[in-house]
């Protein structure tokens, strides 16, 4: 499928007028939403919709500043931002009870919409939260609120524990940064990043890494784009939020990831699985941080299970 | 007023299991007008007690210490962020069933301010919010005994230090530049283990983490908080000075990029604080929010 293609099965929803695009299946089955991650759009998922819409009335949106939702020029728009206009489209298309599924940068956005469910700011009920791929890193932090809260009431030594949590981003900080912004710098790098995400290059072909470029690139995208710094940063703020929301969240949780993933750290995972209240931890082998790309058939059966 | 009396006329109101400090001049049945002020950094709602009989006249005025500052809790689940502050907020207005108010906002509570504008903006918070007052009501010389930690704090590159600071374990970070310089920096060896001392409580460090992010979220969020400034429709007034460097330069961006009707901007020319001109400066924000209250109080100074 093209991204010409993908683009007539949405429609451009203005959300604070900002024009949206979403993809919206209809119908009066359970409802699935959908996130996805960072650098691409809701185009990962022109593979597995067809399978997700046999059971679901599935949603998927173009953040701001991807895909072919609005792009801004220059300006950091933020995680909240984000997260307020995914909330502001839910209200508009009238949902009332949803299975929110996130990927990646994603799962940011999910945590805080979750942060929020806590508070009771929000009128939606949210069923069972799927997360595939994402970055470990958040989910470190959870692990080492649940740490820290014992050495305050034990030890008091908080610093320890503050430092653990700082180095873990910090790690993002350096490699990951670097990596994320240098595949903007045109399309043969990005080729090159995105291929090496996956556990078996080629699963992606260079036709589809095209149409995402293309997607990224158009209408200045890149410059929109050009925030993983401060989306980094930001998430480094709320990591301490968010995993309280984690653990107080009374919506099951189901982890889903990729055993090849290179951006998720393997042994972190492990300790995630011991210490969390999460339902259960769903792995793919053989493939890398797109398993909805690669390994499409593995993925729907993993989100589907009940 | 000792901080004691002070303490005694207010209340403490639970937010998320934590308690927040709350003056509450009026009671829920009251026809006055309401003042919301948030105070800035680093004091607490203390700040206001010199105003606060002469304000409350006319006024049903609330004061609350955010999370972390005066008689307030800082819990230990707290991200440090004014974003959170903001929800605090939100969460207590709503508790204290508030309507409609003017918020009076100081520096730090500026900044909490904005991202209130924003929500009310985006409709995501219920309050009538009749206008924003933005002020900077302290005067320097409050940090001036404080010199050491001040410039400790005040250094803009703290954020990407705070690592290095948390993780340090003894008072070798003052000392790891050339002797001399170091020295002169943080003044003599007394100041360095003062900080020092300050530093290895634990509520130090959680002061430290709440203004750390406090220049990154400022960073972070000028769009954001330029934008609910655009797209705001009701009254704003801004009151800058001339050794405010910060709010400074957001003005002149903002007067560069456009101005707007509802949006006005005074200069506090005579760098009236709170702390030694009370009634000047209250004067000067009443100038602007309420003529007629203006007047009968300017009188009253007049004949007194």
């Amino acid at each position: 499928m093209t991204a010409k293609e993908w683009k007539k099965m949405g429609n451009l929803i203005p959300v604070f007028n900002k024009r949206i695009f979403t993809i919206d299946t209809g119908g009066d089955k359970d409802c699935l939403v959908i996130l996805h991650g960072y650098a691409t759009s809701s185009f990962d998922y022109h593979k597995v919709l067809p399978e997700l819409t046999k059971k679901y009335r599935v949603i998927i949106h173009d953040f701001v500043g991807f895909g072919f939702s609005e792009k801004l020029y220059k300006t950091y728009f933020t995680l909240l931002d984000q997260a307020e206009v995914t909330l502001a489209l839910w209200k508009l298309l009238g949902l009332k009870k949803i299975t929110l599924s996130a990927h990646d940068f994603g799962i940011d956005i999910a945590q805080e919409i979750i942060a929020r469910n806590n508070e009771s700011a929000l009128h939606i009920k949210i069923e069972k939260i799927i997360f595939c791929s994402g970055n470990s890193s958040i989910l470190a932090a959870f692990i080492n609120k649940v740490k820290l809260d014992k050495f305050i009431l034990y030890n008091g030594n908080i610093r320890i524990n503050h430092t653990k949590f700082l180095n873990a981003e910090g790690f993002f900080k350096d490699d990951l940064d670097k990596k994320l912004t240098a595949m903007l710098s045109s399309s043969v790098i990005f080729k090159k990043t995105m291929k090496e995400f996956f556990f078996d290059a080629s699963k992606i072909t260079d036709k589809e890494l095209d149409e995402m470029w293309v997607l990224l690139d158009r209408d200045n995208g890149r410059d929109a784009v050009f925030f993983v710094h401060n989306y980094i940063r930001e998430r480094q703020l709320f990591s301490k939020r968010w995993a309280v929301a984690m653990k107080d969240t009374d919506i099951p949780v189901r982890l889903i990831s990729s055993e090849e993933d290179k951006i998720i750290d393997q042994a972190e995972k492990n300790k995630i699985a011991e210490k969390s209240n999460f339902d259960l931890l769903e792995t793919i082998p053989k493939s890398g941080h797109y398993p909805m790309l690669e390994n499409p058939k593995d993925w729907t059966l993993a989100v589907l299970k009940d | 007023m000792t901080a004691e009396e002070w303490k005694s006329y207010g209340q403490f109101v639970s937010v998320d299991n934590n308690n927040i400090f709350v003056i509450d001049t009026e009671n829920p049945e009251s026809t006055k007008e309401t003042i919301v002020i948030l105070h800035g950094h680093p004091m607490s709602s203390y700040d206001y007690h010199k105003i606060l009989p002469l304000l409350s006249e006319h006024y049903r005025v609330i004061i609350h210490d955010h999370f972390g500052f005066g008689f307030s809790d800082l819990p230990n689940s707290y991200c440090y962020s004014l974003i959170d502050q903001a929800k605090v907020c939100v969460a207590l207005w709503r508790k204290l069933n508030l309507k409609s108010f003017t918020i009076v906002a100081s520096q730090y509570g500026c900044m909490i301010a904005k991202e209130i504008l924003f929500q009310k903006n985006a409709n995501l918070i219920p309050f009538n919010i009749k206008s924003i007052v933005f002020s900077n009501n302290n005067s320097k010389q409050v940090y001036s005994s404080l010199g050491a930690i001040h410039s400790l704090i005040n250094n803009k590159n703290l954020a990407k230090y705070k690592e290095v600071l948390i993780n340090y374990k003894n008072k070798e970070f003052f000392h790891s530049v050339k002797n001399d310089e170091t020295n002169e920096k943080y003044g003599k060896q007394e100041n360095v283990d003062a900080i020092w001392k300050k530093f290895n409580q634990l509520e130090s460090q959680k002061e430290i983490l709440v203004l750390s992010s406090y220049n990154e979220e400022i960073y972070l969020y000028w769009h954001r908080w330029v934008k609910a400034l655009k797209d705001a429709t009701i009254p704003i007034k801004v009151f800058w000075r001339k050794d405010d460097l910060a709010n400074a330069k957001e003005i002149l961006l903002h007067l560069a990029t456009y101005q707007k009707e509802n949006i006005k901007i005074i200069e506090n020319s005579k760098c009236y604080v709170i702390e030694e001109e009370p009634k000047s400066w209250l004067l000067m924000i009443l100038k602007e929010i309420d003529k007629s209250f203006y007047h009968s109080l300017k009188e009253e100074c007049f004949t007194s």
